[in-house]
């Protein structure tokens, strides 16, 4: 669905709801993988739809709609979703410095393409196991990944989570690192399945 | 002129870079570095693409049928209550 920026113009009566129904799409896709369950990803949209709804007297006509409807359903997410769930601490996060799978990767000296060798074992994840480590990366940190991923910049970021711009660039970062190992592992699976299997076979 | 920036400085700010949030002029330096440092322009053409798959996996559309409708419903519900 394209979400085209509107020009903001004086609106009649319902445009507002127009506009705003223009993000659902947007906004469910977000909310599913931050609460990685479907309905209560629907919950969570129809309360930011409804609290848009309410308040809409503060949204100032020709600013960033989109921008303030994620700010409302990641304010709506952390106050009420976040709550029920207490996450593991993911201390490994914190050693995740290097990309892994590339320094693996070239340290085997993959020749054979001449190109990127993690861009091509980065292809062979299947959407699956994205989703897997998606889900698996702390909430924290999955929540400026999926922001980032819709476009915001850190600023607009900062604003919705309520956290500074430096904590923003750590998250994303470790964040960014953390999905990089996961998905490094699954692909290092694949790597030892397929050389059995060239093993069996020669 | 803007100051020189070497492999480690890049490094670091590699996610900023491509993000597109570094100030111009550090943006400069950067771009300096790269064009005569393959090593990191490798590097960066290896995280460009990590960051464009992982930016196309969050926003793939998962809409399952009867969400926009059940909205619309609930808010319809909403109106009608406050009259
Ligand atoms: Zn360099």
């Amino acid at each position: 669905m394209p979400e085209a920026q509107q020009r903001q113009q004086p609106a009649p009566a319902g445009d507002f709801e127009q506009q705003a129904l223009g993000h659902l799409a947007a906004l469910y896709r977000t909310a599913l993988r931050m609460t990685r369950s479907a309905p209560d990803a629907e919950d969570l949209v129809q309360e930011t739809y409804i609290r848009a709804f309410r308040f809409r007297e503060q949204f100032t006509p020709g600013t960033n709609l989109r921008a303030w409807l994620f700010r409302i359903l990641t304010n709506t997410f952390i106050n009420t979703y976040r709550k029920r769930s207490a996450e593991p601490q993911l201390t490994e996060l914190d050693d995740v410095e290097e990309s892994v799978l590339y320094r693996r990767m070239s340290e085997r000296g993959a020749a054979s393409s001449g190109g990127d060798p993690e861009r091509e074992t980065l292809d062979t994840i299947v959407d699956g196991e994205v989703q897997t480590a998606l889900e698996e990366l702390p909430e924290r940190f999955r929540g400026v990944v999926l922001l980032d991923a819709e476009g915001f910049c850190y600023k607009e970021i900062a604003d919705m989570m309520e956290i500074p711009i430096g904590t923003v660039m750590s998250r994303l970062h470790r964040g960014r690192r953390f999905l990089q190992q996961r998905l490094a592992g699954y692909a290092r699976k694949q790597g030892l399945a397929a050389l059995r299997t060239t093993d069996t076979k020669s | 002129m803007s100051a020189e920036l070497d492999c480690a400085e890049l490094e670091r700010r590699l996610f900023e870079f491509l993000d597109q949030e570094l100030p111009e002029q550090v943006c400069a330096a950067a771009r300096a570095h790269l064009a005569h440092c393959p090593p990191c322009e490798g590097r960066l053409a290896h995280e460009e693409h990590f960051l464009a798959r992982i930016r196309q996996w969050c926003t793939s559309d998962t809409a399952p049928d009867g969400v926009r409708e059940r909205l619309l419903i609930r808010l319809r519900r909403l109106d009608s209550h406050r009259g």
